[in-house]
């Protein structure tokens, strides 16, 4: 093994420095671009931690932010909550994708493609549509399913004015954070699901092991790297979450890390960057640790790895007299977690001011806020910079996690360890800061020289620097299951790097890839704080033209609006897994 | 009384001085309009113009500019209203990289850094001296839209309400005034914007100590807190709640106009922000046509200010808020109390608890 190792190390010896640096140029300046988008951002936001004043402004180094950021108790009494709520949504979000990802992938559930494809619609919801339409459905006094529980109790003579459920609540939102939570793991683990090698599972069963059996203790074990990178991802991204804890804790006065972070900074005019900053480097030292963590669970990664030169074809589990309660399983879940909130959002989206749904209600429905929308020719000019934004982001984004997935599980350079730590670290950034180092870097020499200030491009590479984290989770996880027998075949074969990537490592990574692009696509579609940060009177894209309907007191044409950008993701997503399921079953071939 | 009398001698002397001085000053206006005129024509009728509300409610109102002044040929809008969005714009103008707009209002929270940036310039006329050439047509000049230091005329006005469900609150229990809120009835049924927007009524004296104890009788109450007006309406309408104490009053009138269940009830007194502060950029090309743009928004273009952004002068009898704000206490928020803002957001989150303050 070390002999084969060595034989596709990134580093060999006998070469000049400049043929070297030709051979890996592709690899170097893609790691270089990924350590500009990650690195630009991380320095300045430590700058502004140390500093008085304010980004346009700044005064003198301090410590004072610290100081303020971690002497208050209150600061560590929120971060237990927020710990709590991070790990109880996560665990759930875990759950129910592993769930499904088994089922979708691996049995022959009814309508499996269908239901695989369904699985990613809620990453076209955005956040805000997202936790209003809970509230529509949860609330106590007039949300939908509390109005249905109440008359379904009065039957048995039970009679509340309010209830039974309260969505403004922890586990409300433990419950809106969980279910948020799961087409993001789902997307970073199928691929790993997809991949696995069936001599293990035939060993398993020849050794009389049960489905069950064999789920937890074959497909588990060989997952742990997806599940892993997945969970990890998942956790700092309840850590981080602000929408949720506003919209349903806030009301209740549950207050989270975010919460505090979010009040700490805005109570002063103007407000405090160092403050924030300050107080965000907790996620950071937290995502170092996680990272270090996983890397030590993975460092032995052929344990994991599950596609050899040995040929493989993903069995299908049959799963017998469990196929209809599977599928109904999951259609319980796609009810409460996708169709309920999309159908009250588009109820919304036909009336004038929210009533529940109900016979007298129906003649108020109208199209009205519809015209409302589409009469409006910037919704034409944002859907452009919409598409642009998102193909751009998501095609840059995923093609630099590649190389730099490659680099990091496959290269044997110094430091790959630290760079596979760097590439997760954006995802502890907020936005507004990432937003802020491109402000400031492109509008001094040399980068303003370069004519992409104001344009659709600088938010395509806030966009890129903030899903670089997802990106290199999902495609490091999907490249450790790649056994490196293959690559070592085809170097003793006499190829080259790049044709081994294209023709060898793309073709069975293209699942996650596709995945990952569509999880990319989708949120840089929705995203806001980037965008807005970066925006322009010309590249405004629809996240924001939905924010500005919102805040204007336009609930209803905003619904409309989130209603048809859901309808266009769901299509998206849709073609997605169409390519997904054409491109595995050629593998297949 | 020999010095009395040479007192009377002198002022008599300049009265008499100063009287043909007065009548031979020439118009300001007809002086703005015409600079207006040639900016307009240097710049081939290019005019651009920078506020916080959505295009529907802004290109109206500039097309009934136009109307009256043809000249601004090729008007362009820019909607700006969040902080981070004004503060891009300060690093801009530091970077050299100087936006286009001509005129432009600035959010209270950023307004105090804009105007340190340097980033404003007093127009070409004092619209003190301004206001006593303006076309009898065009109605008075009310002197509280205009910035004691000369930088702005404020075009309309940002009314802060109380928004309640017919439904749900009786007519005997109608609010009439901000601490009909606390009303032990409204115990946690009632919605308060913890994004602080009745500043006005900490910072003016005379209202100052009675808004301190409400505040602290909104927490005590069990007030539920919300950061979004539209979020907060949308629970009025639909009956979660049953009022929401210190709400713009213009949003709250498009969704009643929708037909939402939801009454209107000014308070005595109210709090006023004047929106829409239109100040000139140092960049501008046009300062004399944004100065006009401002006089005619808070004068002639009132009508049009209320018919299109519900955001009239509630002095102003034209206007829908003039029935429900007279004979009250309007506490206004002017530059002087812009200059507090970050004390009084550290008041106010200490006193509502809210995180992050120790």
């Amino acid at each position: 093994m070390q002999e084969s190792t060595a034989l596709t190390s990134f580093h060999p010896p006998a070469q000049t420095l400049f043929r070297q640096i030709r051979r890996y140029a592709i690899p170097l300046l893609s790691t270089g671009i990924v350590l500009w988008l990650i690195l630009a951002p991380l320095i300045l936001l430590f700058i502004f931690s140390l500093r008085e004043g304010t980004p346009w402004q700044p005064g003198g180094f301090t410590l004072r932010h610290y100081i303020d950021a971690y002497s208050d108790p209150q600061a560590y009494a929120m971060f237990v909550n927020t710990v709590i709520l991070a790990l109880a949504s996560t665990l759930l979000s875990l759950s129910i994708a592993v769930f499904f990802a088994f089922l979708t992938e691996r049995t022959d559930m009814p309508l499996r493609n269908v239901a695989w494809g369904l699985m990613l619609v809620p990453m076209a919801v955005p956040g805000l549509l997202f936790g209003v339409s809970w509230t529509f459905l949860l609330s106590p006094k007039v949300g939908l399913l509390n109005v249905w529980m109440r008359s379904l109790l009065s039957w048995f003579g039970i009679e509340m004015a309010e209830g039974p459920l309260n969505i403004y609540s922890l586990w409300g939102m433990i419950f809106l954070e969980g279910i948020r939570g799961v087409t993001t793991i789902f997307l970073m683990i199928v691929g790993a699901f997809r991949a696995m090698d069936p001599s293990l599972e035939e060993a398993a069963k020849v050794s009389g092991a049960s489905n069950a059996r064999t789920f937890f203790r074959v497909f588990i074990p060989l997952l742990t790297p997806a599940l892993l990178a997945a969970g990890i991802y998942s956790f700092m991204s309840s850590l981080e979450s602000l929408e949720i804890p506003m919209i349903v804790g806030f009301p209740a006065g549950i207050y989270v890390f975010p919460t505090y972070i979010f009040f700490s900074v805005q109570r002063f005019a103007p407000p405090r960057y160092g403050l924030s900053a300050a107080l965000g480097v907790v996620y950071l030292v937290v995502s170092v640790l996680l990272v270090m963590g996983y890397r030590r669970v993975a460092r032995e990664s052929n344990r994991f790895a599950t596609i050899t030169g040995k040929g493989y074809r993903p069995r299908v589990i049959r799963l017998g007299k469990w196929r209809y309660p599977a599928f109904f399983a999951f259609l319980v879940y796609f009810t409460f977690t996708i169709a309920l909130p999309a159908l009250i959002l588009l109820w919304r989206s036909l009336i004038r001011f929210y009533v529940p749904p109900s016979r007298a209600a129906l003649s108020q429905v109208s199209l009205r806020q519809y015209q409302a929308v589409l009469g409006e020719d910037r919704v034409f000019e944002a859907l452009v910079n919409t598409v642009i934004a998102g193909v751009a982001t998501a095609t840059l984004t995923m093609a630099l996690s590649l190389i730099v997935a490659w680099v990091i599980v496959r290269g044997t350079i110094k430091g790959r360890g630290l760079l596979d730590g760097l590439t997760f670290l954006p995802h502890s950034i907020p936005g507004v800061v990432i937003a802020l180092a491109l402000i400031i870097l492109y509008l001094q020499p040399p980068f303003s020289y370069v004519p992409i200030y104001g344009t659709i491009w600088l938010i395509v590479i806030g966009l890129t620097a903030s899903y670089i984290a997802f990106g290199s989770r999902t495609m490091n996880g999907a490249l450790l299951q790649i056994h490196r027998e293959l690559e070592e075949a085809a170097q003793m074969s006499g190829l080259k790097w790049p044709t081994i990537l294209r023709r060898i490592i793309l073709p069975l990574l293209l699942p996650a890839f596709v995945s990952g692009w569509i999880w990319v696509a989708s949120h840089s579609l929705r995203s806001f704080s980037i965008p807005l940060m970066l925006g322009t009177r010309n590249n405004k894209v629809l996240s924001v033209v939905m924010w500005d309907l919102w805040e204007g007191g336009s609930a209803g044409p905003t619904c409309a609006l989130g209603v048809m950008l859901i309808a266009a993701l769901a299509i998206m997503t849709v073609a997605g897994r169409w390519l997904v399921s054409r491109m595995s079953r050629q593998q297949e071939t | 009384m020999r010095d009395k009398a040479r007192s009377l001698f002198l002022i008599l002397a300049l009265l008499l001085w100063a009287a043909p001085c007065e009548a031979a000053q020439p118009n300001l206006f007809h002086q703005l309009a015409d600079r207006a005129k040639a900016e307009m024509e240097k710049a081939k009728g290019k005019f651009s113009v920078l506020l916080d509300l959505p295009d529907k409610e802004v290109l109206p109102v500039v097309r009934e500019f136009q109307k009256d002044f043809p000249f601004v040929a090729a008007p362009a809008y820019t909607r700006m209203n969040r902080t981070e969005e004004f503060q891009r714009m300060i690093l801009e103008v530091k970077s050299g990289r100087l936006p286009d707009y001509d005129i432009g209002h600035a959010q209270f929270e950023a307004w105090t850094q804009l105007r340190d940036a340097g980033v404003f310039v007093k127009p070409p006329f004092a619209y003190k001296e301004l206001a006593k050439f303006v076309p009898p047509a065009w109605g008075p000049l009310d002197e509280r839209a205009i910035d004691n230091d000369g930088y702005y005329i404020a075009g309309s006005a940002l009314i802060r309400i109380i928004a309640y469900n017919k439904n749900l609150v009786p007519p005997d229990k109608i609010p009439q005034k901000l601490e009909d809120c606390l009303d032990p009835a409204w115990k946690g049924k009632f919605l308060y914007n913890s994004r602080h927007v009745l500043t006005a009524l900490q910072h003016d004296p005379k209202t100052r100590e009675r808004f301190l104890k409400w505040l602290k009788g909104v927490a005590e109450n069990k007030a539920v807190l919300v950061r979004q007006q539209t979020e907060g309406l949308e629970k009025i309408a639909s009956g979660e709640y049953a009022m929401f104490c210190g709400v713009n009053y213009n949003t709250t009138l498009r969704m009643v106009r929708d037909g939402a269940p939801i009454g209107i009830a000014f308070p005595d007194p109210y709090a006023l922000d004047f929106a829409q502060r239109i100040h000139v950029f140092k960049w501008s090309k046009s300062p004399a046509t944004g100065q006009l743009f401002g006089l005619w928004m808070a004068t002639k273009g009132q009508p049009a200010v209320e018919k299109y952004m519900d955001r009239g002068f509630p002095w102003n009898p034209n206007t829908g808020a003039y029935p429900l704000a007279k004979g009250k206490y309007a506490a206004i928020c002017g530059p002087d109390c812009a200059d507090k803002t970050d004390q009084y957001l550290e008041e106010h989150a200490r006193i509502l608890g809210l995180p992050g303050v120790k």
